[in-house]
């Protein structure tokens, strides 16, 4: 489904230093897969997710999705893409604060130019059921907690139904219980969903719930 | 919710959420847009009030002058100023001006400015020698007494019809003035009438003292005119009339040695010198409108920062740089929108105020000038901090904190 071609990433620090984030990757990813990157600060598996994700271009390489390569597409193409098909969560959640808890979960829908085959309304009321959010619907997400901020980001991240969905630390920023809600609905998402799921992180509580772990060293994949 | 609508309440919401940075920064557009449509709004009252004020110098008149004036490459047209050059015409001019069968009055003007003397009063007054129909071109409604008539003409009586304000100034008030003997250059003039107001563009009449041009000879001894107004039965033939005066006085006097006009051109002219008048002061408030374009782009920079992250979060879940650029676009054009229409609220209520003072009016051109200006000051002036926060690389918004 993803296919990563000798990918690097460099980026300037000053006129004659560079700082190379990425070096040579390869990397296959199957659809339906749930795939933990993991690496210590500073390995590039935040990069790479960027780059997976289609939020940041590589300096070299290709990245292809469903055997099309997208290095050749416009600004407006690779948004269009990242709407559709790849949905984020992030450790900081990245929720807009002053849209509400419905606001923020419908607002993919209002970008994307396709025509919806659902009401992406309903929808987002049905993310908010399953994710026990249907009292908080129009709270604005400095009142809700971490756990319940996070949900939100999932369910924001599900309303286009996406087949890709990339958790960026998506505990990091919990207790270990709402972790483990979080990392339990990943999971569901992967199995019930049929959804590919990609997680980075450096926890390996998170990445032994993976049934695939990528590590990540200086930018080099170790170990696959 | 369609497209449209969704950035246009993005951008409401967030102009709505900084209520008091939204007036302060729309304070430049509310001024200068106030400013503006008020010029306007004083030009266009002055406009109407010159007009209804030439008007009163009665209809379809022809005016012959000494002199070149207007397009004729004069210096533009100096209603009762002194000799603008050339020659002066005669009672030989007036007779053979009243052979062309379209014209219907000509009225011959003599001026001279003069002391003036009642009961230990002494005033400056033009003293105008002219012919009874001076009443019927000029429409001269009597404040008290009558007009002088043809005999009175043919007569040389030593008789006078005051303008108001000379009246007034005279005599302690115009009433008192009827039946009373002014003394101008040592010649007795008994006062016959007194005419109602007419303001000061027509000729200064409220400040003349008129009498019959014969009677008039005694302080003019060269027995010349000054200048001569026309009437023509139908105004339709002005142009050919124009013409047929312009060929009889060419038998006597060179091209250049006098001017035929109408009135349209004297409003034209005054019209034009207006229009110069207001587009500088409209210049002027312009100022404002850019200084006021400059604190919204400033805003708008300072928005863009703050909302770096936003941004961000925006492009990750699918917003392309374009629905950013709109996002940020939209935004300033409401926000000068606010201000424009703000301004021409208070223009409205201070010309609302001001026109029980002076004739004001708003027109429909002003109200679009405003809101266009106002409009396009938000697209010229939020281009650039909208195009800065489309240019943003998604991650690196969203990693800023």
């Amino acid at each position: 489904m993803i296919k990563l071609k000798n990918i690097w990433k460099e980026y300037k620090i000053d006129k004659d230093n560079t700082f190379t984030a990425l070096k040579k990757i390869e990397l296959t990813i199957q659809k339906r897969e749930f795939t933990a990157i993991i690496g210590s600060s500073g390995s590039g598996k935040s990069t790479l997710m960027h780059i997976i994700g289609l939020l940041d271009r590589p300096s070299q390489g290709e990245v292809s999705i469903h055997d099309k390569n997208t290095s050749s597409l416009d600004d407006s193409e690779i948004s269009k893409l990242r709407n559709e098909y790849v949905g984020f969560v992030f450790q900081q959640f990245h929720l807009i604060n002053n849209l509400t808890v419905f606001e923020n979960i419908i607002l993919p829908a209002r970008y994307s130019r396709k025509k919806l085959e659902y009401d992406p309304k309903e929808k987002a009321f049905e993310l908010l059921h399953r994710f026990g959010l249907t009292d908080k619907k129009m709270y604005y997400p400095n009142k809700l907690s971490g756990g319940e901020q996070q949900r939100v980001a999932i369910a924001r991240a599900l309303i286009m139904n996406p087949e890709l969905l990339l958790a960026d630390e998506p505990t990091g920023n919990l207790d270990s219980k709402n972790g483990e809600i979080i990392l339990d609905i990943l999971k569901e998402l992967n199995k019930k969903d049929n959804l590919t799921v990609i997680v980075v992180t450096h926890d390996k509580t998170v990445s032994n719930r993976a049934r695939r772990s990528i590590q990540l060293k200086d930018g080099q994949i170790l170990s696959n | 919710m369609n497209y449209f609508n969704f950035i246009l309440q993005s951008a409401y919401d967030d102009l709505r959420r900084n209520k008091i940075r939204t007036f302060l920064t729309s304070l430049g557009i509310l001024i200068g847009v106030a400013a503006v449509v008020l010029i306007l709004a004083f030009g266009l009252g002055l406009k109407v009030f010159i007009t209804s004020q030439f008007q009163g110098l009665g209809t379809n008149l022809i005016f012959v002058l000494p002199g070149r004036v207007l397009s004729q490459g004069g210096g533009g047209f100096r209603p009762g100023a002194g000799t603008l050059g050339g020659i002066r015409f005669d009672e030989k001019d007036v007779l053979s001006l009243k052979r062309i069968e379209e014209i219907e009055y000509v009225v011959p003007y003599s001026v001279k400015t003069v002391q003036v003397q009642s009961k230990g009063k002494s005033e400056i007054a033009d003293i105008r020698g002219t012919t009874e129909d001076d009443s019927v071109i000029n429409n001269a409604e009597m404040d008290q007494g009558v007009f002088f008539a043809r005999k009175d003409v043919e007569k040389k009586s030593k008789i006078a019809v005051l303008g108001q304000t000379i009246a007034e100034k005279l005599f302690e008030s115009s009433e008192l003035g009827l039946g009373k003997t002014i003394r101008v250059e040592n010649h007795r003039l008994k006062v016959i009438g007194i005419l109602k107001k007419k303001g000061d563009l027509s000729h200064n009449a409220d400040s003349s003292i008129f009498i019959p041009y014969t009677s008039a000879f005694v302080f003019n001894q060269d027995k010349k005119f000054f200048d001569i107004h026309i009437q023509l039965r139908d105004y339709k033939e002005i142009e050919k009339v124009k013409e047929k005066i312009k060929q009889t006085l060419l038998k006597r006097y060179k091209e250049d040695d006098f001017s035929v006009i109408e009135q349209t051109e004297i409003l034209d002219t005054i019209g034009s010198i207006l229009n110069a008048v207001s587009l500088l002061l409209v210049a002027l408030g312009a100022i404002s409108l850019i200084v006021g374009g400059v604190g919204i782009m400033n805003i708008m920079y300072v928005s863009v920062t703050e909302r770096r992250k936003e941004i961000g979060i925006r492009r990750a879940v699918g917003a392309t740089s374009q629905d950013i650029l709109w996002h940020f676009l939209v935004e300033s054009v409401l926000l000068s929108l606010f201000g424009g229409l703000i301004g021409l609220g208070l223009a409205f209520i201070i010309v609302f105020f001001i026109q029980k003072f002076f004739p004001a009016y708003i027109d429909l051109n002003s109200i679009m000038l405003a809101l266009g200006v106002s409009s396009l000051i938000g697209i010229v002036f939020g281009v650039f901090p909208a195009k800065k926060a489309a240019d943003l690389s998604p991650i690196d918004a969203i990693r800023y904190e």
